[in-house]
């Protein structure tokens, strides 16, 4: 699996709502022969649902850490670190992180646990941490705070 | 006439196998569980939010206190995680301490961990002998770093105590004894017949559930799925291991079944995997220096320079650790999102778990080997609110005497 296949894909199916992509690449070991490789994918958030289904045409995605978030004026950045291409070839490993904008006064996206069902907790986290809404979660229940934190949203700056 | 009565169990926040505190609330047919689910953050310590006032090396020690056990794989992937962000290198003598460090700690873990289950299941004379052999590779590590647990032998870009000549001698010695009790302590737990019928068809997770559910460690491998960081994904010394490979059932012959047995297959054997990993890296250890920015301030200044992003990875016993670092323009990271192996595995639970007798549920558990621990009570409310506690002796001496039945069964 080479990234530049990935980017090709978002490219032809997303078209403008697929808005910028950066590969990079570390040399690792002694003889610096294998490389470990990081995809940074920014798309729009009305697509984000496609655009994990058309990463799992690639391999089923395996979820990473939970959602970073970088706040801006108008809107949060929410990060999505998956791997891709594990448990197939040695360290052919594929880091795809999916960077989508969500406005500010609209705090929404959709979920993705029908895609990949271990998502669940880390969208669970992402409702409670930064009160972002995921829409048709199966579960929206806190994970991790009381609900007496109401709406205090421990992550958000 | 038959009938079935279905009633709530809860267990926890504190429960009977571990000292961290989670709620299962079960639904119970009889002796069987019916349905599970999992109530976590009884022990959300706020790291991620502390660590934004804590500066880049303060949080490293910070970090180390996520998890005793596996000590030094928070702050491997928090380290590798700033140095993808702003580009520092790690020495590669740095890199191969670093995995020996991380190896030792992955042997004390899983021997750790065999304890317990063995404790889990009424077989206390093994639990009382992996712990008894666990000492080794801790009073190796209390000698290399100077504690049992929490190294701080993490730096950004390297390490902070170079490994001596006159260590060497000292790990090779403690590999050369755990090779002598391997042959012994993998038959007493691989094939001792009542550990078998204790645990082989118990808590399955089939290769699928293990795909969708992001399972990883030893819990995905046990499923089948060959998913180990160390080998997926190049860091470390690792890339430099050409023969190195993710240990699942097959590697004995056996098909993945995923249940209880396999996981303990997958860490007998990562024991020997290793003591091969940690001779490989003594072997061919690089000349050179161990870190590439002396001193903690330079560190400092050098990072409140950086705008960026990077992620960290790395291969804990428990499965994968993975932290995603954001750096702007501070001496502190602005975020830090982590991720532990049980964050993955927990929600592996409830496959595993539907269909459990009772008795098997503390094994169950705790074969994931989870970071969440010891209880000691559970109260049962049955369908006309009356509410039943049992203490945490109970729920163990229904896996103890479960054990006593099945040893009949094996004498026999």
């Amino acid at each position: 699996m080479h990234p530049d296949d990935i980017v090709a894909r978002f490219s032809s199916e997303l078209k403008g709502h697929f808005t910028a992509s950066r590969i990079q690449e570390t040399a690792e070991g002694l003889d610096g022969s294998k490389k470990r490789v990081r995809l940074w994918l920014s798309i729009d958030r009305d697509v984000f649902h496609r655009a994990v289904s058309l990463l799992k045409e690639f391999g089923p995605p395996h979820i990473c850490t939970p959602m970073a978030s970088k706040e801006y004026g108008d809107t949060i950045e929410l990060i999505y670190p998956f791997t891709m291409n594990y448990a197939a070839e040695p360290f052919g490993e594929l880091v795809v992180i999916l960077v989508v904008d969500i406005p500010r006064d609209d705090l929404r996206i959709r979920s993705v646990c029908d895609l990949v069902p271990g998502i669940l907790y880390m969208e669970r986290e992402t409702m409670e941490m930064l009160g972002i809404i995921i829409e048709d979660i199966p579960d929206p229940r806190r994970l991790f705070t009381p609900d007496s934190l109401g709406d205090t949203y421990p992550m958000r700056d | 006439m038959d009938k079935t009565i279905t009633y709530p169990l809860q267990i926890g926040p504190t429960h009977p196998a571990f000292k961290e505190p989670v709620r299962f609330s079960f639904k119970v047919e009889g002796e069987r569980v019916a349905g599970v689910d999992i109530d976590l953050g009884y022990t959300h310590r706020a790291i991620e939010v502390i660590s934004k006032e804590r500066n880049f090396i303060q949080t490293i020690y910070l970090l180390e206190r996520i998890c005793g056990i596996c000590s030094v794989s928070h702050p491997m992937a928090y380290c590798m995680a700033v140095e993808d962000a702003s580009g520092i290198e790690v020495p590669p003598r740095a890199r191969y301490i670093r995995t020996i460090i991380g190896e030792l700690e992955r042997m004390h873990s899983h021997l750790l961990w065999a304890g317990v289950a063995a404790h889990e299941i009424g077989f206390d004379t093994l639990f009382l002998y992996t712990w008894n052999i666990r000492e080794k590779v801790l009073d190796c590590l209390e000698q290399f770093t100077g504690n049992r647990v929490n190294y701080a032998m993490l730096t950004i870009g390297g390490v902070r105590r170079d490994l001596t000549d006159d260590l060497i001698p000292v790990i090779e010695q403690t590999l050369e004894y755990y090779l002598e009790v391997y042959q012994r302590t993998s038959e007493i737990l691989l094939d001792d017949q009542s550990i078998r019928y204790r645990c082989e068809g118990t808590g399955i997770l089939t290769y699928d559930q293990a795909v969708a559910l992001c399972a990883v460690g030893p819990t995905a491998r046990a499923s089948g799925l060959a998913k180990d960081v160390r080998v997926d994904y190049p860091m470390l010394a690792y890339p430099d291991m050409d023969w190195l490979k993710p240990i699942t059932p097959l590697d004995i012959g056996k098909e993945p079944a995923g249940d209880v047995y396999d996981r303990m297959v997958v860490r007998v054997l990562e024991l020997k995997q290793s003591v091969d990993i940690i001779r490989f890296c003594l072997d061919n250890l690089p000349e050179g220096p161990i870190a590439s920015i002396n001193g903690s301030i330079k560190i400092i200044n050098k990072l409140k320079k950086v705008q960026g992003e990077g992620i960290g990875r790395y291969e804990a016993p428990r499965g994968e650790v993975a932290h995603y670092d954001i750096l702007d323009m501070s001496e502190c990271p602005v975020q830090m999102k982590v991720k532990a192996p049980t964050y993955s595995n927990a929600f592996a639970w409830v496959p595993m778990l539907q269909g459990s007798e009772i008795a098997d549920i503390p094994i169950v558990i705790a074969s994931i080997d989870p970071c969440i621990a010891c209880a000691d009570r559970m109260t049962i409310l049955r369908d006309d609110g009356a509410t039943e506690t049992l203490n945490a002796e109970y729920l163990h001496s229904l896996s103890v005497n479960k054990m006593k039945e099945v040893k009949s069964r094996c004498s026999g």
